[in-house]
């Protein structure tokens, strides 16, 4: 256990070399027989075997720690623990299993709190940083109902969309898990910080990034892959033509994991890459309802080593016009409008959606009211809670 | 041989006479000028000696003193040079002595001996007027300018001859009387107070016009938004047409201010269209607030009784925009430099306008890819003290192509004048006998005694408050604007529908505050 507790140390340092993957890693230990043995090796081998940049950057630790080496591997290891960061390699078997399955696994990852469990169904809710009101909403319920159904959330922390949802679950005393692309100790974005405490408590911050490591741009690409190695299905609620949500999907299918996309209006930009991945086959998502059932089949024939019943599957979403009912019902409130509303109130309210609308807006759409009418009753509605204001004098449908 | 001559000078929009003495004595040759003369005065030496030459008069070959007392007062401006080449004539005995006496002489002289227009004439004649001097000789630029105060007489010269004719032997012909011109009995061409603006012109934005209302009735300070072209310039520019005509004072005000700052076109009498301050977004601090080593207003005080206009308030350097806190509270700015403390008038109606984010398309996330991050940098860059001091914030969306050629023609601003001077009758009445003229100045600890609300419409206002989270500066804010509101519809009590509109006037704080 100690000659562990040793090889750990340094499998940790042979993760914070910058550049260092996780297939070359492993390859590497396996190569040299131990983490240990590569910090051992002399420089010509570690040369020959890897990229001038990646044996520059390794070489350049190795040379570090020959001075203070053991003071070093102290630090790193005392320093994690002492801000509740925790180590896990590979080789454990509390390593999350969904994610060796992936190519190109990580060696190890630093978190805290704690890691999902893989007896629970896990999901991963992207989508993109600046989202519409309308993602704003999905994201909002779809945590909702996942965190209610513990189900566990596995997403990015970021502004947006992954927030939104991941927020969401945890107000429903759900588990979720964030995924950064800096140091575990780093919450990115500062604005996110109430959320980064909340998971610390229930679900867990990961990252396969050393601890103080700064969020860099090009850190963000191999932390997506680590947010849908992580997941059963993902779910992608809003995202543009050639953003890096769609990016994560890339990975996500290369990984095999069933994909969901939110469709939305043709004529909405931030729906474009949603419409988009369901025009090439991905799943469409329909509600949270629909989803859970379909994601535990998925789940089960995952076990049972099959692929996913992807027809019968498509078959019975055509027959769940009951489902669909109990979709405008979850996230239109109802079709009716809230029965306490005067007339006025009732016609200016059925015009207004997740778009945001301006009182102007909705004087060229109800040509019977004047401004000074309008805006009283938006902000009648505003008080009463069914209306929310976005930027200075828009106005969305609260559902 | 000594003479004196009555003189002005300026000092902020009041000001003060200057005796301008000179002494012609023999000895060597020599023009000084003591009393501390700035740059241009001194350089008047040089303009009259070649107006002299020119128009055939002898300059005197004797030693020729001149003073401008008070002595201990800094002097500028070119208004000196008549008054001096006038004392010289006097001392050298060209023309007789006494004839000069009780009249103050103003305007600068050409090399070839014409004499231009000079600027702050109202203010100095006001003054020469006040002292009992019973005639003024100014440039003819300026005589219908002078004309404008009672009680002197005013004769506008074209050359240094014709006074010089004038002086030596006084008779009306040779330098008629301008025609008084008071404010009531104005006959010249400019008198008209029709504006070429007209709100009749901008279709839709029904939103903006009645903040514009609002602003013009309370004189609340009004903030557009919405995204680029949408019309925001449009509705800034036709505010003064809906502003009830300058009352006399007002005018008399407004035509000093323009006098001292030079901005007066030459001919023209008093101002009666309120004017319309657009200052681009990289004026400097002096010339938005006046000053300068030679004292000028500034862009505040030009739009005094009328409308400052901030397109692209964000762009403003801050302090500049910070420094217009303590003139929208006083309504007037001290300037104090090291060499003079002056305070002009500057009581503007604030008129901001920018995009809602550094692109203009938020909160249409079709059109806008601005980062949360960035729109809030962008609208941090608006001081919360100003934000503070706005009490009306509008969004505008485009109109759509269907609405214009539906030919909806809005109302004119003829009709929009009409409501705001109902308003501005209601608020007269409310608040006489007190320091305060509209509703927007009203303290947070006089809006009781003033705008008080019924007990259904407080506790409202209370409830709305804890709903959406208002500060107590919204709450009076809204109590402000609902009273104005009230007002513009002919309402003595404040009722529920005044305060839900004002209420939608209000900065939302979760926009400003991201």
């Amino acid at each position: 256990m100690n000659d562990y507790a040793e090889e750990k140390r340094f499998m940790e340092l042979l993760c914070s070399v910058k550049g260092l993957n996780g297939s070359v890693g492993r390859s590497l230990i396996e190569y040299f027989g131990s983490a240990e043995n590569i910090f051992g090796a002399d420089e010509k081998t570690l040369s020959g075997l890897l990229t001038p940049a990646l044996s520059k950057n390794l070489n350049n630790l190795r040379r570090s720690l020959s001075d203070t080496e053991k003071s070093l591997k102290k630090k790193t290891a005392a320093g994690c623990s002492a801000n509740g960061i925790n180590f896990i390699t590979f080789r454990e078997p509390a390593f999350p299993d969904r994610l060796s399955e992936i190519p190109d696994a990580p060696v190890g990852l630093w978190y805290i709190g704690s890691l999902p469990s893989p007896d629970l169904p896990s999901v991963a809710v992207i989508g993109a940083r600046e989202c519409s009101s309308y993602g704003e909403c999905v994201a909002k319920s779809l945590g909702a109902a996942l965190g209610r159904a513990k189900v566990q959330v596995i997403s990015g922390m970021a502004r947006g969309i992954d927030g939104i949802s991941q927020q969401a679950a945890q107000d429903e005393g759900g588990l979720s898990y964030g995924v950064l692309g800096s140091g575990a100790d780093v919450c990115y974005p500062p604005s996110n910080r109430r959320l980064y405490d909340s998971l610390r408590l229930s679900g867990g911050i990961i990252s396969i990034y050393p601890p103080g490591e700064m969020a860099l741009p090009q850190n963000f690409p191999p932390r997506n892959r680590i947010v849908s190695g992580l997941s059963d299905a993902v779910i992608v609620v809003e995202a543009r033509q050639k953003s890096g949500t769609l990016i994560t999907v890339d990975m996500a299918l290369e990984q095999g994991r069933e994909v969901y996309a939110v469709p939305g209006r043709i004529t909405d930009r931030l729906s474009d890459g949603c419409n988009g991945l369901i025009g090439q086959g991905a799943n469409v998502f329909l509600s949270p309802d629909i989803f859970l059932a379909e994601l535990s089949e998925i789940i089960d024939s995952k076990k049972n080593g099959g692929s996913p019943p992807r027809e019968e599957r498509i078959k019975r979403r055509s027959t769940c016009s009951s489902r669909i009912k109990k979709l405008h019902r979850e996230y239109s409130g109802s079709r009716d409008l809230p029965p306490d509303l005067s007339d006025d109130e009732a016609k200016v309210l059925s015009v207004l959606g997740l778009t945001p609308l301006s009182a102007q807006d909705i004087i060229s759409l109800l040509k019977e009211y004047d401004y000074p009418a309008v805006s009283m009753i938006l902000m009648q509605l505003l008080i009463e809670g069914h209306a929310a204001q976005v930027g200075q004098g828009s106005f969305i449908r609260k559902y | 041989m000594y003479s004196k001559i009555i003189s002005g000078a300026l000092l902020g929009v009041r000001s003060l006479l200057i005796n301008v003495e000179v002494d012609v004595s023999s000895g060597i040759p020599l023009f000084a000028m003591v009393g501390c003369a700035g740059s241009e005065v001194r350089e008047s030496k040089e303009r009259i000696w070649a107006a002299f030459k020119n128009t055939g008069l002898p300059m005197p070959v004797s030693r020729i003193t001149v003073n401008l007392s008070p002595a201990d007062m800094h002097k500028e401006g070119t208004s000196y040079d008549l008054p001096i080449a006038i004392g010289i004539l006097e001392s050298a005995e060209i023309i007789p002595a006494g004839n000069s006496g009780n009249i103050l002489f103003l305007g600068e002289l050409g090399l070839n001996g014409e004499i231009r227009t000079v600027r702050g004439v109202l203010p100095i004649v006001t003054e020469a007027a006040k002292k009992g001097i019973k005639e003024c000789i100014i440039p003819s630029g300026n005589a219908a300018e002078g004309a404008i105060v009672p009680g002197i007489i005013v004769r506008g010269a074209e050359s240094l001859t014709q006074v010089l004719e004038y002086l030596r032997s006084p008779s009306e012909e040779k330098l008629p009387r301008e025609p008084a011109c008071s404010f009531e009995n104005d006959l010249s061409e400019d008198s008209s107070t029709e504006y070429e603006e007209d709100f009749a012109d901008v279709n839709g934005q029904d939103a903006a016009k009645r903040a514009a209302v609002i602003s013009a009735a309370g004189f609340h300070s009004l903030l557009m938004t919405g995204p680029p072209g949408v019309g925001k310039s449009l509705i800034a520019k036709r505010i003064p047409s809906i502003m009830p005509p300058l009352s006399r004072d007002e005018s008399l005000e407004v035509t000093a201010i323009y006098s001292v700052a030079g901005k007066l076109p030459p001919g023209s009498t008093l101002i009666r269209k309120r004017g319309f301050e657009s200052p681009h977004h990289t004026i400097t601090l002096p010339a938005l607030t006046g000053g300068g080593s030679n004292p000028r207003p500034g862009a505040i005080s030009l739009a005094h009784r009328s409308v400052l206009f901030l397109d692209e308030l964000t762009e403003f350097d801050r302090k500049a925009i910070d420094s217009l806190r303590q003139p929208l509270e006083d309504h007037e700015v001290h300037i104090s430099r090291s060499r003079y403390s002056i305070s002009y008038p500057a009581d503007f109606l604030l008129v901001c306008a920018m995009n809602p984010c550094p692109c203009g398309y938020y909160p249409d996330r079709n059109r806008c890819r601005c980062t949360e991050n960035t729109i809030r940098k962008y609208l941090g860059k608006v001081s919360g003290p100003i934000l503070d001091r706005i009490d009306l914030c509008v969004q505008m969306s485009p109109v759509s192509v269907k609405d214009i050629s539906a030919g909806k023609k809005g109302i004119t601003s003829a009709e929009m004048r009409s409501r705001v001077v109902l308003a501005r009758i209601a608020q007269k009445k409310r608040y006489e006998g007190t320091s305060y003229r509209f509703n927007s100045e009203v303290n947070g600890s006089d809006l009781e005694k003033y705008c008080p609300l019924d007990e259904k419409e407080r506790s409202f206002l209370g409830e709305m408050s804890d709903r959406l989270g208002l500060s107590v500066r919204s709450y009076h804010r809204i109590i402000r604007v609902a009273r104005t509101i009230a007002d513009i519809e002919g309402s003595d009590r404040i009722c529920h529908g005044h305060i839900l509109e004002a209420a939608s006037y209000r900065p939302n704080d979760e926009y400003w505050k991201t």
